[in-house]
């Protein structure tokens, strides 16, 4: 205190070596190995995606998306669309990419390389619920209401959902299917055109599952489009699938 | 863009303030902790105490402020709300700069109002110096929790990140430190300082708020 310009100045020196250091391999930890790099331009052209309705516009399509994670190209030249109604189904075994095929449609993650093209909003739920452990389903509902600006009454939504006994339960205290329907029940808050759903199926009862299917069905009449990684069967069919 | 989601925000960091870590209750026992500790090793002359009361208190708070800050965005990681804040259509900055300011409100905000308590404690005269010290608290620590902030998001999926966010923000702490503990000293320079202090603060919050963003999003790539 007596001094300030010598001493804190050598502290916040050396305090910021070892920020450069630590930011210099942060980014060394994100980037891909530069074998993997190498690998990648050596791939073929990417492919122009199939048109199967060249009139009607995909809500979203991605074309010659690649991915490196870690040390190992996890998949490359991923060509797909959806378009009003149609609902894509992405399979293959675990650790083969679906989850992060999803985030890069959600643009959650960057893909190496590759684009996607999103028309219309989307709606995402991923195998994390976003549910707070002091959150109730009915806060939790209220707050993303609030937050997407949508005045949807959240009582219907609960009901429809099965949600009414532990609406008022706080989130650690709830079962991993409740919380899991907490998390489908923001898809009726809003009307979005696409679903991006990781698994929707985990920790459903066949009540749970059944209704799944049926909100994905009403969504689909309603002109919206569906992209679900999914293992064993889908309830609904499918328009196409994707196989990682 | 609208406010919404902004507002939303920093409405749910509040209630998980006051839900998981006591609100305000924990990092004011830190603090008052601290501040009892330092009588007790260094003696319990009046004429010492005094001298360094208002540094042990900036100390106090600085350290504080970090330990209230190690959840804020890892808790977000962790359960998924992350992902939904980044695709909520709010700038992420934006975002990120409500919750911290939520956190503010909920652990920094009560620590400079506890100050003048800790002060007496330190043989501070009973004075109107007091309440302004308040105010250089309050301006301080809301600085303190911006650049605490940054090193919460950038250790966001860090297990244990609690010393990696220390070793990021203790650094950015140099400044409003120094500003504030000259404002406080009565000696040459301590007119101008609180300026300085408040231009340092308004500093952390122009940038901070963008070294955030970044950092949350390289934290769910």
């Amino acid at each position: 205190m007596r001094a300030p310009n010598t001493e804190p100045g050598r502290t916040a020196l050396i305090c910021w070596g070892s920020l450069i250091v630590l930011a210099s391999r942060a980014q060394l930890a994100v980037g891909p190995h530069p074998r993997n790099k190498a690998a990648f331009a050596a791939a073929a052209e990417p492919a122009i995606p199939e048109m199967m309705d060249p009139q009607a516009a995909p809500l979203l399509s991605a074309s010659g998306l690649g991915m490196i994670r870690g040390e190992r190209v996890l998949f490359r030249e991923v060509n797909l669309a959806v378009r009003t109604g149609e609902a894509l189904v992405l399979r293959g075994a675990n650790g083969t990419g679906k989850t992060t095929l999803l985030r890069i449609l959600a643009g959650l993650t960057r893909p190496e390389a590759g684009r996607v093209a999103r028309r219309e909003a989307h709606h995402w739920v991923g195998h994390r619920e976003g549910l707070k452990p002091q959150e109730t389903p009915r806060e939790h509902l209220k707050l993303w209401a609030q937050a997407w600006g949508t005045n949807v009454a959240t009582d219907s939504v609960l009901t429809r959902m099965g949600l009414n006994r532990p609406a008022d339960v706080a989130g650690r205290y709830l079962s991993a299917g409740q919380r899991r329907r907490t998390a489908l029940a923001r898809l009726l808050l809003e009307d979005r055109p696409v679903w991006l759903l990781d698994e929707p199926y985990t920790a459903l009862d066949a009540e749970g599952r059944a209704l799944v299917d049926a909100l994905i069905a009403e969504h689909r009449s309603r002109g919206g489009s569906v992209i679900a990684a999914i293992h064993g069967e889908a309830g609904f069919a499918a328009s196409g699938e994707l196989t990682l | 863009m609208s406010a919404a989601p902004i507002l939303a925000a920093f409405r749910q960091s509040l209630g998980e303030a006051w839900a998981g870590g006591a609100g305000a209750l924990l990092p004011l026992g830190f603090l008052g902790g601290a501040a009892v500790l330092v009588p007790l090793g260094i003696g319990s002359d009046g004429d010492t105490l005094k001298a360094v009361g208002p540094g042990i208190i900036w100390v106090a708070l600085a350290l504080a402020s970090l330990v209230t800050l190690e959840r804020i965005f890892q808790a977000d990681a962790e359960d998924g709300t992350l992902d939904l804040w980044l695709q909520a259509g709010a700038p992420v900055s934006a975002i990120a700069a409500a919750k911290t300011l939520a956190h503010w409100l909920s652990a920094g905000l009560p620590l400079a109002l506890f100050s003048p308590l800790l002060a007496l404690m330190f043989q501070a005269e009973a004075s109107l110096a007091l309440l302004s010290h308040v105010a250089l608290y309050a301006l301080g620590s809301l600085a303190f929790f911006f650049w605490g902030g940054v090193g919460a998001a950038l250790s966001a999926t860090v297990r244990r990140g609690g010393l990696l966010i220390s070793l990021i923000a203790l650094p950015l702490f140099v400044p409003t430190a120094i500003f504030g503990a000259i404002a406080m000293s009565g000696g040459p320079g301590s007119s101008g300082a609180p300026l300085f202090l408040a231009a340092s603060t308004l500093f952390a919050c122009a940038v901070a708020p963008y070294a955030m963003a970044a950092a949350l999003r390289l934290a769910a790539d």
